[in-house]
């Protein structure tokens, strides 16, 4: 079961390498954009850090690694998650669903997997140089551990991105468009800055209603040693959570999809 | 077992209606008011297994609802349906994997890449291992005679050999069960021809049990044993289509091309008054609708009235059949 879904998930890679060599030029957009963001961020805080030996408690280097975590996550989310959300809408619209109804296979991976925009891939490397980058600066200590517990919430946050994303676009079963189409994407762009930038409630918000904290500014405290343990309980609970509610609301969506649309 | 079997179905479409303007679309916000519309309404048939079924309707009359239902789509809101022995509506992969669905106006294929790209992605959703996939695409491929095509990107594929990759992609994992939803529309008539005679071979060949609708006659006449006439919603016949013809219209039409002078409307008057005349566009042709039982003596009549050239008895055709059924007129024959 689990197999056969990962083998039609490689397909869908596979699929993307055919379709992306007719369009050779998203790369370099892809690539120069990622590049132009980077540089963007990474004066600003040049500039601020001017006046200013830390932020909230975070020092230029620090803030820097979770700039580079955020490109990484962006990354995986831009090239696998957004595309798949961002059309969940049209198949109820067109009526593409019913034949992705048809289909032998997890509707829900299905639809959140079949298209995958390779060039953003291209990030990755990108956040990644920086983050290294950052992390010399600020003398990181690089254990094996902090690396394995960041990778471990980066993963989860980015479940849990996607399964609060795909719950929004799910709407569009019961009302054929979905009014938070773009919203998770646009709150997870704040994710470039540590959340203790912000207001306790914005804190709040973007830890546990758009989870982007466990994504960027948790493994950051990960790498950096200053993580609350807490954290690495409640990460694989919340994401686990968020994953089973979002399989339960796409399949009560579409048993309303399956009563009521013509 | 049969290989459909539909009990009392029916379908009732729920939709909200909203008060037009911006008004209406924040009042919308709040209050909603439903509308019902009985999409199908008391479907019973039973389809055996290897049967070739022509589901005929005016647009709206429940065609592709019902087929949504029988493919798993949409879920009944009354009534039974079984296919396979599986209920549809559960969409149990173990089913999914046996039946497949052709709509001609939705493509199931990456328009970017060559159809064999997306056969690789069908043969991991329907789990088929290189044997029976390399078996299944020769067999389609020889059958459909698109060698050529296959590595040709979708996007660059006219729509007849478009339509042929669907049907390819639909098949490949040699379902037992295909519903087929207008899968003519848009083709000029070879590309039709060609396609129902594919479509004869795969019934013939694999015993498939195919269920199509379709606005053009020709492909019920040319590939259904059986028909079913669905309007408003209703079962209005199951049967043949000879029984149509002739349950519905009793009447033939015959045709006299006179020699010289065709006979006068004093001779005609003379006729049965059941028997009515038909325009011609030819003053020398007569055009009548004769029920059945008077086909013999009117004939025999008219060729006393004057020296005939040419004679000619026919059914009424039969998309006139169905259009009068459908229009609700009685009288066939007399409608023209």
């Amino acid at each position: 079961m689990l197999m056969h879904h990962l083998r039609v998930w490689r397909q869908f890679w596979l699929v993307a390498f055919m379709r992306q060599s007719a369009f050779r030029a998203n790369f370099f957009l892809s690539l120069f954009e990622g590049l132009a963001q980077v540089v963007l961020v990474v004066t600003t805080f040049a500039i601020i850090y001017q006046y200013t030996p830390d932020i909230a408690g975070w020092t230029q280097a620090q803030v820097l690694i979770v700039v580079g975590l955020y490109r990484i996550v962006d990354g995986i989310i831009n090239a696998q998650v957004a595309p798949n959300m961002r059309e969940i809408d049209k198949y109820v619209q067109t009526g593409e669903l019913d034949l992705l109804l048809l289909r032998p296979v997890e509707s829900q991976f299905l639809v959140s997997t079949r298209l995958v925009a390779l060039p953003e891939l291209i990030n990755i490397p990108i956040g990644l140089a920086l983050l290294i980058y950052a992390g010399l600066q600020a003398n990181l200590a690089w254990s094996i551990s902090g690396i394995l517990l960041a990778l471990m919430l980066l993963l989860c946050g980015t479940l849990m991105i996607y399964a609060v994303w795909f719950m929004m676009m799910a709407l569009a079963l019961w009302f054929t468009w979905s009014p938070f189409e773009s919203m998770v994407g646009n709150l997870f762009s704040i994710g470039r800055y540590p959340v203790d930038f912000f207001q306790r409630q914005v804190r709040a918000l973007l830890t546990f209603i758009v989870p982007v904290a466990f994504a960027t500014t948790f493994p950051a405290e990960a790498l950096l040693g200053q993580l609350d343990p807490l954290i690495i309980v409640i990460a694989p609970i919340f994401a686990l959570v968020l994953l089973l509610l979002s399989q339960r609301f796409w399949r009560w969506g579409l048993r309303s999809y399956g009563s009521a649309s013509s | 077992m049969p290989a459909i079997l539909v009990d009392g179905l029916c379908k009732t479409y729920r939709s909200f209606r909203k008060a037009p303007g911006l008004m209406g679309a924040v009042r919308s916000l709040i209050w909603r008011e439903h509308v019902l519309r009985e999409a199908v309404r008391d479907i019973s048939f039973v389809i055996e297994e290897g049967e070739v079924v022509g589901f005929l309707g005016p647009n709206g009359a429940g065609k592709t609802t019902t087929l949504k239902m029988l493919s798993g789509i949409l879920h009944p809101s009354k009534g039974r349906a079984e296919v396979l022995g599986f209920t549809p509506s559960q969409r149990a992969f173990a089913y999914l994997r046996q039946i497949s669905m052709v709509m001609g106006q939705k493509s199931m294929l990456w328009h970017e890449i060559p159809t064999y790209d997306t056969l690789l992605v069908h043969k991991e959703i329907y789990r088929l291992d290189d044997g029976s996939f390399r078996r299944n695409l020769d067999e389609l491929v020889e059958l459909l005679a698109v060698e050529d095509l296959l590595r040709v990107p979708v996007r660059n594929l006219s729509l007849g050999e478009r339509m042929k990759m669907e049907l390819l992609a639909a098949l490949l994992h040699q379902p037992r069960v295909l519903f087929l939803d207008e899968p003519t529309i848009g083709l000029d008539v070879v590309s039709q021809a060609r396609l129902r005679g594919f479509l004869r071979e795969l019934n013939r060949k694999f015993g498939t049990t195919i269920m199509l609708t379709s606005h053009y006659m020709d492909d019920i006449q040319a590939l259904c044993q059986r028909v079913l006439l669905i309007d408003h919603g209703q079962l209005r016949f199951d049967g043949s289509l000879n029984e149509l013809v002739m349950q519905s219209s009793p009447y033939k039409l015959l045709n006299v091309t006179f020699a010289n002078t065709p006979p006068s409307s004093q001779a005609l008057a003379m006729l049965d008054p059941r028997i009515s005349q038909r325009p011609s566009d030819d003053p020398l042709r007569l055009n009548l609708a004769v029920p059945r039982e008077l086909i013999a003596e009117t004939t025999a009549l008219l060729l006393r009235m004057g020296q005939v050239a040419d004679v000619g008895i026919e059914d009424v055709p039969i998309e006139e059949v169905i259009g009068a059924l459908f229009t609700g007129q009685e009288q066939i024959g007399v409608a023209a």
